[in-house]
């Protein structure tokens, strides 16, 4: 088991320093002209960058002039090293470390995320366990036409939809933002006003991520309905409802669960299109805001995060698997 | 009796392109496929959405002529506002209704009519029209990174699969690593720089859609990699394969040939999902205004108004929606085709 | 061979796979709300032909509506199962042998197979129930004893929410694939004791655990190296043991075994038919063993039934099948078996040619193409039942003569 671990964090390594490579190499294709002027706009627009963060950041992106082979090696170290040290530079945007500002708003992100997430699958198991159950039934058609609108929804077309019909002409929720500024509420009404505010983001979200987990809810369901232990089930006289909810259900949980290991790392990635649409002020929205500045640590930083993440969400979907299904030895 | 025996065993075993009896007819395998795909309605929903998509963009402005993609409506406009002032002179109360005329140039952001099926947008052109020639832009260009991303995933599953040992490992790991690197954000960075490279005249704005997608190709691939390398794995382990490998036979060329038909279905299914997300993709990027250089438009950009203007996303939806509903309409329509390829292809978990 | 069609096209075409399809959904509609309806217990209560039979499968018709046609995979199947007797049922794949087994348990999978025609008498030993439909308790008794009575069903007939008054309880069955037959994420005795918890009224945890080991020992296991494992701890014919334990533990008056020793190696077999050996004198109750080999019904059965394309062609006691058998079927099927006493020189004998295709049968004696005995005869109807001795019947042309029996 230790052993198995060690072997995928070694893999795990493995990938995140190629994705760090990439990265890197992505920002090394900016050119240094084009960084210093957006180093002098961020300067114009009042923030508080000092001439040694600015040389600080050109150091540790190898980004001198006619920095040679060498340089720019060196620069990826240096990146490297400081990144290990969980030191991911100073964003220049924002003025303060990359690490802090990703924290700061980690939270909101977080929040939506998981609220939406406990929602999608609350609806999206049932949902796809009775399509499985009723195959080629109405039931089934709806959910089949339920998933496939929502695959296909874009996040900023949709999103767009339902606020402006919701929120600027019902005027039931707000269009933008997490909470009232201009009022000082407290207790329930603060309550009230961040429903919302984050009502429409959340019902977005919902409604773009149920459609695969149904897909996958209804796909699993079948596989399981149609093994020879659902029949021995069958046979042994157990009523169709105990056959459904106890020995099918068992074993389509199994994916399900990996499934929600591996979200748990995305929960804290924010969902960019989203947060941008509803001017939250999430992570994500904040990254599009840095990478439109060209604000380098943080778009670097932020790149990484999400790599790790990703990583992590597919090595805790795999532990789970060892966890959930008694066939399972992680060796 | 023996000679009788003889001759029946022949007769069965000669006929071994057809049904043991000549007298009971089955579906042919492409009947078979063509009936389960036009069994799901879905799919011929989908059909349907596609193929009317295309006559739209490349057949609808041979028909609708009126406008061009990049036609100004120079008719001009005239606007009334009417504002009121009360002012109270000597405790009576009087009322001024002040009329102010606005003439513009361009008829923009004139509501659907006559003219404009559609309506105009914030800048006077036409809608209907550029949504006609923005889809052309998103389709071309998703069938491109489509095509494309396909060709590298064959090419390289195939290598992974074919030499095995460390060519395949590190065609593996980089599988993993392009597949741990995070979409919209990655393409992001590309155009930050991409943002240097036109203020530094090294190419045209006009390009970056292009290079996004160029690039988001290369980064896609994986998922086409692993489905041709693992039937090239399984192609390997058939018995077929093994006796003819234990016989002393070259079995590259057997893979090769009983690859094409095995993969080809998988892969044709593949293609058709893949190119709903990379019009999701296109449209996403368009929508951040990393699309098409103006004039010319792509649907994403066409909705990207609104990230600016809260007027026209409340009170001109004519300007916005009808995009996004191409948009929803194209990834709808290829990702129903693929799904009902999907289930004609696999007759698995089928009654 | 056959006439030949007038299309030389060896493919349906567009519109009849239309017609097909049509005429499926019609037809399953049909059946699928006959087996989903609600009814009368009365409605499907009836009576034994003979009072000694446990089972009596009489004219079933199982069919399945495919996309290229109707598959005819019972076509007109009767036989009896007598009390505490074990009957084997014989043939090669495909001809029908499990699918009258699966309904019997009324485990075909619709909606494309359906029972059509036919009717399924069971002798079921169950409770009595009050109006409720609750067991009545027996007088005097312990808890958890209840007054019985015999009821016979008419399996066929029943809706199948009504079902788990049999299945499980009356009759169980033993599958082919025990490498699959169990639940991968339940222990062993979490699989077990539920087969107790439902079908004892009444019963608790412990109850169930009890009956549980008793029924592991029965088949040769000792419990408490199992009962906490989970299955894919265990080897094939471990599996099958706690298989057979599990049908045992509701105590059936029929045990239906299909190809129980198939899927297993040759010493595992043999260990796997001495149980059922075994385990057929220790419980009242009858089993019905399908296989398609011949030593194992040889050495366990004591009535044969033999099965080809949906039918069966002779049936009869162990000892009229194999000392005397008709059908020049059985005949071939009985020399097609390797014996140490062949020289080697004698190649092993094959019946000649394959079953036709069941989608479309032909009018006459399925066996013609096949069988070297034919003669003009035997391109006429197809051959009915005769019967050549109390208990032995055969169906072919070349009986005709003696007493003919529908």
């Amino acid at each position: 088991m230790l052993k198995y671990i060690a072997k995928r964090i070694g893999y795990a390594l493995v990938v995140l320093l190629g994705v760090s490579l990439i990265i890197y190499f992505l920002t090394r294709l900016m050119p240094i002209d084009f960084v210093k002027d957006k180093v002098t706009q961020v300067q114009t627009s009042g923030a508080t960058v000092s001439a040694e963060m600015v040389e600080a950041m050109y150091a540790s992106y190898g980004l001198e002039e006619d920095a040679g082979f060498l340089q720019i090696l060196q620069g990826y170290l240096n990146w490297l090293a400081d990144l290990v040290r969980f030191d991911l530079g100073t964003s220049f945007k924002y003025g303060i470390p990359v690490t802090e500002k990703i924290a700061m708003h980690m939270g909101t992100s977080f929040i939506i995320a998981l609220i939406a997430a406990v929602f999608e699958f609350m609806i999206a198991i049932p949902l796809g366990i009775t399509a499985a159950t009723h195959q080629y039934s109405l039931r089934d058609y709806i959910v089949t036409i339920l998933v496939m609108v929502g695959i296909s929804l874009p996040a900023f077309f949709f999103g767009n939809i339902l606020k402006s019909w919701l929120a600027l002409d019902l005027g039931w929720f707000f269009p933008s933002g997490i909470r009232d500024a201009t009022k000082d509420y407290t207790g329930f009404p603060l309550l009230i006003d961040y429903f919302r505010h984050v009502f429409i983001p959340i019902l977005t979200v919902v409604i773009l991520s149920i459609g695969s987990r149904m897909r996958m809810t209804r796909t699993n369901m079948l596989e399981v309905l149609n093994s020879d232990y659902i029949r021995t089930a069958r046979a042994k006289g157990l009523k169709e409802k105990v056959v459904i909810n106890k020995h099918a259900f068992r074993n389509t949980l199994i994916p399900l669960v990996t499934s929600m290991a591996g979200l748990l790392p995305s929960l804290f990635s924010g969902a960019i299109i989203t947060e941008q649409v509803f001017n939250l002020p999430g992570i994500g929205n904040i990254a599009l805001e840095a990478m439109n500045a060209g604000d380098i640590p943080f778009i670097m930083g932020y790149n990484m995060f999400l790599a790790v993440l990703s990583v992590l969400g597919v090595l805790l979907a795999d532990l789970m698997y060892g966890i959930v299904d008694p066939r399972v030895k992680l060796e | 009796m023996e000679e009788l025996n003889k001759e029946q065993v022949q007769q069965v075993t000669t006929d071994t392109d057809v049904p043991h009896d000549k007298n009971v007819r089955l579906m042919s395998p492409n009947q078979m496929l063509v009936r389960r795909f036009f069994r799901s309605k879905l799919s011929v929903l989908g059909l349907v959405m596609v193929i009317g998509l295309f006559l739209f963009c490349f057949v609808g402005p041979m028909v609708y002529t009126q406008w061009g993609e990049t036609d100004l409506d120079k008719s001009g406009r005239t606007e009334y506002a009417v504002s009121e002032f009360t002012y109270t002179v000597d405790g009576v109360e009087h009322t001024l209704r002040q009329t102010t005329q606005t003439h513009w140039v361009d008829n923009a952001l004139s509501a659907p009519s006559a003219t404009h099926p559609l309506g105009t947008d914030d800048q006077g052109y036409d809608v209907l029209a550029r949504l006609m020639y923005g889809g052309r832009v998103s389709l071309i260009v998703s069938f491109m990174t489509v095509f494309l991303l396909t060709i590298i995933g064959v090419l390289m599953g195939g290598i992974a699969g074919y030499f095995g040992g460390v060519i395949d490992e590190v065609i593996m790991r980089i599988c993993d690593i392009l597949m741990c690197l995070p979409g919209i954000p990655i393409l992001l960075i590309l155009s930050s720089a991409m943002d240097g490279w036109v203020k530094l005249g090294y190419i045209e704005e006009g390009m970056r859609i292009y290079i996004l997608m160029l690039f988001l190709t290369l980064i896609s691939w994986p998922g086409v990699a692993r489905l041709v390398r693992g039937q090239i794995l399984s192609l390997r382990e058939q018995e077929y394969m093994v006796a003819a490998e234990a016989m002393g036979f070259s079995t590259g060329r057997k893979i090769f040939k009983h690859l094409v038909p095995n993969v080809m279905p998988q892969l044709i299914v593949q293609m058709s999902l893949s190119l709903g997300s990379m019009i999701l993709y296109e449209a996403t990027l368009s929508y951040l205004n990393m699309g098409i250089k103006a004039p010319y438009t792509a649907w994403g950009s066409m909705i990207n108004i609104i990230t600016t203007n809260q007027d026209i996303l409340q009170n001109h939806l004519y300007v916005w929606v009808p995009a996004g509903v191409c948009i929803v309409i194209a990834v709808l329509g290829f990702n129903f085709v693929g799904d009902g390829l999907r289930d004609a292809l696999d007759p698995k978990g089928r009654r | 061979m056959s006439t030949p069609k007038k299309s030389n096209n060896h493919y349906l075409s567009g519109k009849e796979i239309r017609a097909i399809a049509k005429e499926n959904a019609k037809v399953i509609k049909r059946l699928e709300a006959y087996k989903k309806r609600k009814a009368e217990e009365s409605e499907f209560l009836t009576e034994m032909k003979d009072n000694r039979n446990i089972l009596e499968i009489e004219d079933l018709h199982t069919y399945f509506f495919t996309e290229q046609g109707t598959v005819k995979a019972v076509n007109g199947v009767s036989y009896d199962v007598p009390k505490n007797a074990v009957v084997g049922v014989v043939g090669e794949s495909g001809c029908g042998k499990s699918v009258t087994s699966m309904s019997v348990m009324r485990l075909i999978q619709g909606p494309a197979g359906q029972i059509v025609d036919g009717s399924i008498r069971f002798k079921a030993y169950d409770y009595v129930r009050n109006e409720k439909g609750e067991p009545v308790p027996k007088e005097g008794g312990k808890p958890g004893e209840y007054q019985m009575e015999e009821k016979i069903y008419d399996i066929a007939k029943m809706p199948i929410n009504e079902i788990h008054r049999i299945r499980g309880k009356q009759v169980a069955m033993i599958f082919q694939e025990p490498m699959t037959s169990l639940n991968p994420v339940f222990t062993i005795g979490e699989q077990l004791d539920e087969v107790t918890l439902i079908h004892v009224p009444g019963a608790t945890k412990e109850l169930a655990k009890e009956k549980s080991c008793e029924m592991l020992r029965l088949v040769g296991i000792i419990p408490e190296n199992v009962y906490d494992r989970f299955p894919h701890e265990l080897s094939g014919g471990m599996r099958q043991r706690v298989m057979i334990a599990m049908a045992l533990a509701a105590e059936p008056r029929l045990i239906i075994a299909d190809e129980p020793t198939t899927a297993l190696d040759v010493t595992i077999q043999a260990q796997i038919l001495d149980l059922l050996q075994d385990i057929k004198t220790k419980i009242d109750g009858s089993i019905l063993l399908i296989t398609h080999d011949l030593g194992v019904i040889a050495e366990m059965a004591d009535y044969v039934v033999v099965m080809y394309a949906g039918k069966v062609i002779e049936k009869g006691t162990v000892y009229e099948i194999f000392q005397n058998p008709l059908h020049p079927y059985t005949v071939g099927l009985q020399k097609s078996k390797p014996t140490m006493t062949l020289d080697d020189s004698t190649e092993l004998y094959n019946i000649p040619g394959n079953v036709p295709n069941p989608v479309d049968m032909p009018e006459h004696c399925y066996f013609k193409e096949r069988c070297a005995k034919c003669t003009a005869k035997c391109s006429g109807a197809y051959p009915g039942m005769v019967q050549v001795s109390p208990t032995h019947f055969v169906a072919c042309h070349l009986y005709d003569g003696e007493n003919e029996n529908g």
